[in-house]
């Protein structure tokens, strides 16, 4: 490591701010990947102080250092290996006694550390005083008190930065050590002996005997390369026998918390307080209806929000006119025209658009996260959740997909572990979007007219089963047992929304969103369009139209004529497509300017055009294929962003287009004996 | 008697957390070990269990408050 180069690794329980602190240090000098071989998310970001230049890792938000979960084994790794020239614990000042937990699981660890308070503010208007002078005098190392939220108020933070006793900075353990041996007697004399004096690796001797009495594997693992497994059994041997010993180091532990705050920390030990707000949002009768207006209200709002940014993804597809006449006159060659004005244009102005919608969406719900509402929520539907091996938390991405399922996938992010993400973006698929609705809606109520409410409660009522099926298969293999954990969670104290902190947020993941969209889409138009290219601008030249007619014998049997089969694949474009799909194929235009001009497809032409060619039974054959076909691209970019893994994001989408087409094989089969 | 048996409003003290080593650390992670004061602020019957504890409300799944024992010391607020 360079001289000038000092990483600092925030640490900190979930809701103690940590991400905030992160944007607030590093703006927008940020990179998130994965951590290697992990499906967890890495945030790095620099910043440079009075000359010298800082390294920031945010380290996944755990409840505890124990390594139990792919976000705890990295967490650990890391301190570990001594990546971190210094570690940051973050606490939440309003809520001391807990969220000094991080701190007393860290105490023992010999990696410089300062403890730094968040939501001062908060804990001042409950009328808390903290003597944080007094504090770190006790536990050896600097408390900061601060507010993560309010970048410009962070010189506490940065003069300590400064400091040139950094190293010294690690924390007091005796009295903890005290605490441990009293309760463990004869027991804790035996353990030390068989570790080395000086600890192993950056760990003391004190904090290994915590976590071998919390019975924590991973710690064994290290220990064998360390000191052997013969003095690993034996410890490990020792450790087993002593009865409920995480109840026992957890005691140890807010008894030592207690003694630090004791003398400390003045008044704020106000009973719970409830509003006739948090009553109504948490009611047995009224909290799910409550919820579901709220998410209703929520997704209108983000839409309103989206506007903007929308508007100007569609002036750049407005481009392609203007740009290929001008390349027209240039005599381009017409390939060449037909991918850039076609194409990319079409693909830049899609990822745009659908990045206004994840601005819209991350701002609504990010409020209703920061206020502290969106744990009600999550309270009141753990219930339903649990129905599906899924708990309450999951229940936002299920609700927010209704509007759409790049909303939901964003979502997946409030939830505990991988394998609870993956699957409920697997299940949430199941959810039609706004836009297939629309579909849905025009496509059945032209074929069937009255009758069309029916064929929406056949869809409303396979999507139950499919739903319940999908459950039952993917829930044995991506959820581990320690993945079912019931719901156990904190409801915050609602606050007033920090607007700066907030929108710095949304900004953040809706340039990354663009980003990483931009290549898929980009991709994707390039291939279709190169596809659907005919000099004359005939459909039947094209190579889709090759290929469409070649396989239309296979689709039939799922009642799929070739071009209901082309727009059912470009639903996985976007859901819209389908529609300038459709009206492109029947009236003999370009494939790619129907997918373009969606919004102004002129459905009077396309609905004769369609009766006149489609039989009933595929119609419904159709309707069902595209309802239950893979979400639209972006959402599986969005799914693959959020769980980190491509492998079961494409897995996942593959099951979808497997089962969509069986499905709609069935209704069609159905729908010739019935029609 | 078990965690998830007591009256809203009323307070208690744990006096047990059975199960694996991961629960009791996850439990213990929160602020959940024995000898804690708990209130309990809500107990619907379809609900995670809403309670009060060290500073915290906390929503706990109903299973999972079945494998906590308290003892109550306090009626009503």
């Amino acid at each position: 490591m360079a001289d000038n180069q000092y990483t600092i690794a925030l640490l900190g329980q979930p809701n103690s701010g940590k991400s905030t602190l992160f944007n607030g240090l590093t703006g927008s000098r940020q990179h998130v990947g994965n951590w290697p071989g992990k499906t967890v998310e890495k945030k790095e970001g620099t910043f440079s102080y009075d000359g010298t230049n800082y390294n920031i890792v945010d380290l996944p938000g755990t409840y505890s250092l124990v390594a139990n979960s792919d976000e705890e084994i990295v967490t650990r790794d890391y301190i570990q290996n001594g990546h971190a020239d210094m570690v940051c614990i973050l606490a939440d000042a309003s809520q001391l006694e807990r969220s000094l937990f991080m701190l007393s699981d860290y105490a023992g660890i010999r990696v410089p550390a300062v403890l730094l308070l968040n939501l001062m503010d908060v804990a001042a208007e409950q009328g808390k005083k903290i003597d944080c002078k007094a504090i770190s005098e006790q536990i050896g190392i600097p408390v900061i008190p601060f507010i993560a939220s309010e970048p410009k108020k962070y010189e506490g933070f940065y003069e300590l930065l400064q400091r040139k006793d950094k190293k010294n900075w690690i924390i007091q353990v005796k009295g903890l050590e005290k605490l441990l041996r009293e309760r463990l007697g004869d027991t804790y004399p035996k353990l030390m002996e068989i570790l080395p004096d000086r600890g192993v690796l950056v760990y003391s001797r004190t904090w290994i005997i915590m976590k071998a009495l919390e019975q924590d594997k991973e710690l064994y693992r290290v220990l064998d390369g360390q000191i052997g497994a013969g003095r690993r059994q034996e410890l490990q041997q020792i450790c087993e026998g002593v009865t409920d010993g995480s109840l026992i180091t957890g005691d140890c532990k807010y008894k030592w918390i207690d003694t630090v705050l004791q003398k400390n920390v003045e008044g704020g030990k106000a009973a719970p307080v409830r509003g006739k707000f948090d009553k109504l949002a948490t009611s047995k009768i009224w909290g799910k209806p409550f919820a579901i207006v709220m998410v209703l209200l929520g997704l209108m709002v983000s839409m309103i929000a989206a506007m903007p940014i929308m508007g100007i993804g569609s002036l750049i597809g407005g481009l392609s006119t203007p740009l290929t006449s001008l390349m027209m006159k240039a005599d381009v060659a017409p390939i060449l025209i037909s991918l850039v004005s076609d194409g990319i244009v079409t693909a830049v102005s899609f990822a745009v658009m659908m990045s206004g919608f994840v601005f819209g969406i991350s701002l609504v719900f990010g409020f209703m996260e920061e206020v502290g509402y969106m744990a009600r929520i999550s309270y009141v539907f753990d219930g339903t959740m649990q129905k599906l091996g899924l708990q309450g938390k999951a229940i936002m991405p299920f609700l927010v997909s209704f509007g759409c399922n790049i909303g939901g996938g964003s979502g997946t992010r409030v939830l505990d572990s991988w394998g609870q993400r993956m699957l409920t973006i697997a299940l949430s698929w199941v959810i039609p979007c706004g836009s297939t609705w629309g579909v849905v809606g025009l496509v059945s109520a032209l074929f069937f007219g009255k009758g069309a409410v029916f064929v929406v409660l056949a869809l409303f009522l396979t999507s139950i089963l499919h739903i319940y099926v999908t459950s039952k298969i993917y829930g044995r293999k991506l959820l581990k047992e320690s993945d079912r954990s019931g719901l156990l969670m904190e409801l915050p104290p609602y606050h007033k929304p920090k607007w700066g902190s907030l929108l710095k947020y949304v900004w953040n993941r809706m340039l990354d969103v663009l980003k990483r969209a931009m290549g898929i889409i980009m991709l994707v138009s390039i291939v279709f369009c190169l596809l659907s290219f005919t000099p004359s601008g005939n459909v039947e030249g094209s190579l889709i139209y090759k290929i469409g007619s070649f396989i239309e014998p296979v689709t039939m049997f799922f009642g799929l004529r070739w071009q209901t089969f082309m727009a059912w694949l470009a639903s996985g474009m976007g859901k819209e497509a389908s529609l300038g799909v459709l009206a492109a194929l029947f009236r003999d235009a370009g494939i790619w300017t129907g997918i373009a001009n969606q919004a102004s497809v002129d459905t009077s032409i396309l609905s004769t055009a369609l009766i006149e060619t489609i039989s009933k039974a595929e119609a419904l054959a159709f309707v069902f294929a595209f309802y239950f076909n893979m979400p639209c691209l972006m959402a599986l970019g969005a799914a693959s962003q959020e769980t980190h893994s491509l492998k079961w994001t494409v897995r996942i989408a593959l099951y979808y287009i497997g089962t969509s087409l069986i499905l709609a094989c069935v209704a069609y089969h159905i729908g010739l004996l019935l029609f | 008697m078990k965690l998830i048996e007591m009256q809203e409003r009323n307070s208690a003290n744990i006096t047990g957390i059975h199960g694996t080593a991961e629960f009791q650390r996850r439990i213990t992670s929160v602020g959940l070990t024995i000898g804690s004061e708990v209130e309990m602020i809500q107990n619907d019957k379809h609900n995670p269990i809403m309670m009060y504890v060290r500073n915290t409300t906390l929503a706990m799944n109903r299973r999972d408050g079945a494998n906590i024992e308290v003892e109550e010391i306090r009626n009503g607020r």
